[in-house]
């Protein structure tokens, strides 16, 4: 996957987005709270939001796509691999949760995530089967 | 499945990347091509065999299921 060279007006609000969260992460971590126990659900915050972004970047932000299709295949094999895994780790996290009587709360949450994937993977299977 | 993508390509002369650059693809794809261990979607196929101004069976040799 290409970056383009240019940057666009997207592109420099997404870069002063990721910068301000991280100037504010640092000042909370550092100059606020010090050590914390909050610090380790804090670095665990970040990480997600760090993970949501670069998803929604990926997704939305570059246009240029590889067009080599070796490199797409590759892709496409890595992430179905990926999926097949993600299908069992989650499917253990619940477990787990369970087992350790995590709130329900908590519980549900997981529980939905893994449905909205599956059923993402349900309505692509559908739409393409019908496209092909 | 064999191809002769490497004997055509030395036979008019012509570097690997070069081969890639009117194909639209990457070096790497070229290289995995003539090795054998990557099997070309049919557009890509046809583009080659055009390229070439041969049939896609005179390039690529099916030999039944491996």
């Amino acid at each position: 996957m290409k970056i383009k060279n240019g940057l666009s007006l997207f592109n420099i609000i997404f870069l002063v987005v990721i910068v301000l969260i991280f100037i504010s992460s640092v000042v909370g971590m550092f100059f606020v709270g010090g050590y914390t126990s909050k610090t380790i659900p804090l670095i665990i915050a970040a990480m997600a939001v760090s993970a949501v972004t670069n998803g929604i970047h990926h997704k939305f932000f570059i246009k240029e796509k590889d067009n080599d299709e070796r490199n797409i295949s590759i892709e496409n094999k890595a992430k179905a691999k990926a999926f097949d895994v993600m299908q069992i780790i989650f499917g253990i996290l619940i477990i787990i949760y369970v087992l350790l009587r995590a709130n329900l709360l908590t519980i549900a949450l997981a529980v939905v995530a893994y449905l909205i994937i599956l059923a993402v993977y349900m309505t692509s299977f559908s739409k393409y089967h019908k496209e092909m | 499945m064999k191809n002769r993508l490497e004997e055509l390509r030395k036979q008019m002369g012509i570097k690997q990347e070069e081969l890639a650059e009117t194909l639209q693809v990457s070096r790497q794809t070229i290289g995995s091509l003539e090795n054998g261990r990557y099997n070309p979607s049919i557009i890509l196929a046809f583009k080659i065999a055009r390229y070439f101004k041969m049939n896609v069976e005179e390039i690529f040799i099916y030999e039944g299921e491996e």
